[in-house]
């Protein structure tokens, strides 16, 4: 009987702990902050162009001393999936004044594409971010993407002096600069955002837009920043995508995630890496470039990288592999293109047993 | 409650813990809401399991009211989980959403299950079951 009694408890515990973790929790940012190191900095960095993507640590740190023009307004922003709440990271030590961003704030659910305009402005002005606001992202460490992710939404939408911390977090600790705990919550502007969203539509290519080029433009190359299985269709690289490939006339741009766009010290690589890569499949910058991968995250690095160097002729595909195999008409290739084995067929000819384990 | 239910239970909070912790979890859910979007008629499913819970569980409380004097404290223990199973099943399918919840579509069946399981044994019980012991 006790025992009945205890189990029925449980049970309602359990169903209470469900609802609970599914309802928002209401944030109260009552933690005071603690630096993990009393100090006083006064870090002097050289001044970076407004082009310049990938920054130091000794950069952002000379921004919250006050030695930057960029000191005067901006926003760090530690990117990750989740909310702040279930993002152990920002919890352990985030760089101080930062806001925890859920990448899923900037994709939406439908093919994890950039959400609408009206949805990413109504975001930007919740952080407090215009045009003109400086906004510095980073991730966990050098390979880890969503910080770009994040810094091409808000490049495509128009804020004008973007950043990502090389490196990451990690390069962060390395050089020894502190982090603070407690949530830093944002604070709204009132101001316009100061252009209309996106300011940069042509950063991002459809799949309509892809498949056109594809058919019909010779110097248009699609390039998949995959994994070397995923390029070849041995898996879909994800637990969520059934069918494995890629669209036909993608070239392998290489993968982020194993490294190979990052120095030995976690850094982002130089454009020549990518060049290099590019070579491999006989084509260079000076082609017309669309960077895909599984669903935009990955595909954001190399983007970045050519937008640094000044390259215009680049795009994001944001639909990536995901959004293309929910078609079953369009045309994919499995296999090295270079070799006879590749197979040319359509989405719908695909076996459903490729998503990762 | 059996050990299926306690584990039907327990696994609704396992999809749902991991769904807010895991990026690939929640995005395996979401394809997978999408495609239960397309092979099921989810809205009329979610009436007809409401409708069949609280009537399955309305007779039988009638059954327990009729038997009240006949009902054993075990059989009266499994009338109130039941009870309770139904009311939190129907409130959750009710009142949540893939907006809410993202892995709804697979917690409101589990509990559901639950609730169902718990409202056979309790039929069980009551129509096989014994007689109280009197004084």
């Amino acid at each position: 009987m006790k025992r009945k009694i205890i189990s029925a408890l449980l049970c309602m515990v359990l169903i209470a702990g469900i609802t609970a973790c599914g309802a928002k929790k209401n944030d109260t940012s009552t933690d005071s902050k603690t630096e993990t190191k009393e100090e006083k900095s006064d870090v002097k960095a050289d001044a970076v162009d407004q082009t310049k993507v990938y920054v130091s640590p000794d950069w952002v740190q000379s921004v919250i001393d006050k030695n930057q023009v960029e000191s005067e307004n901006y926003v760090i922003l530690e990117c990750a999936w989740g909310e702040e709440a279930d993002d152990p990271a920002y919890e352990e030590g985030h760089i101080k004044g930062a806001y925890h961003m859920n990448t899923d704030s900037v994709e939406s659910e439908e093919f994890w594409n950039i959400r609408s305009p009206e949805e990413i402005e109504k975001l930007l002005g919740e952080y407090g971010i215009t045009k003109d606001t400086t906004v510095i992202c980073y991730g966990a460490d050098g390979a880890n993407s969503a910080d770009d992710r994040v810094a091409f939404t808000m490049l495509w939408a128009g804020v004008e002096n973007v950043k990502c911390l090389d490196g990451g977090l990690e390069a962060w600790t390395k050089a020894d600069y502190s982090l603070e705990k407690g949530s830093n919550k944002p604070k709204a502007t009132k101001e316009a955002f100061g252009t209309t969203v996106p300011a940069h539509p042509e950063y991002i290519s459809s799949i309509d837009d892809v498949k056109a080029k594809l058919e019909q433009d010779t110097n248009f190359k699609l390039v998949s920043i995959r994994s070397e299985d995923e390029f070849l269709g041995k898996t879909s690289g994800y637990g969520y995508i059934d069918k494995a490939g890629e669209p036909k006339g993608a070239i392998w741009g290489h993968d982020t995630d194993d490294g190979s766009y990052n120095k030995e010290d976690g850094t982002t690589a130089d454009v020549s890496v990518l060049e290099g890569y590019l070579k491999e499949s006989g084509a260079s910058l000076d082609n017309e470039l669309s960077f895909y991968c599984g669903t935009g995250w990955r595909a954001t690095i190399p983007f970045l990288l050519c937008y640094e160097n000044g390259y215009k002729n680049v795009t994001l595909y944001d639909g990536g592999w995901y959004q293309w195999q929910m078609d079953d008409s369009l045309p994919v290739q499995v296999g090295d293109p270079a070799s006879a084995d590749c197979v040319f067929t359509t989405v719908g000819e695909l076996s459903d047993d490729k998503a990762k384990k | 409650m059996t050990l299926l239910e306690v584990l039907l239970l327990v696994g609704a909070y396992i999809v749902q813990y991991f769904t807010r912790k895991k990026m690939g979890m929640a995005r395996y859910v979401v394809y997978k809401n999408r495609s239960f979007e397309e092979a099921y008629p989810l809205q009329i499913l979610k009436n007809i399991s409401v409708v069949v819970l609280a009537v399955l569980t309305m007779l039988l409380l009638a059954a327990v009211i009729k038997k009240w004097n006949r009902m054993t404290k075990h059989q009266i223990v499994m009338s109130v989980v039941m009870t309770v199973l139904t009311i939190v099943s129907i409130v959750f399918t009710m009142k949540n959403s893939t907006e809410v919840l993202r892995a709804y579509y697979f917690i409101s069946p589990m509990i559901a299950a639950a609730a169902l399981m718990q409202i056979l044994k309790t039929g069980i019980g009551i129509f096989t079951g014994g007689k109280k012991h009197e004084k």
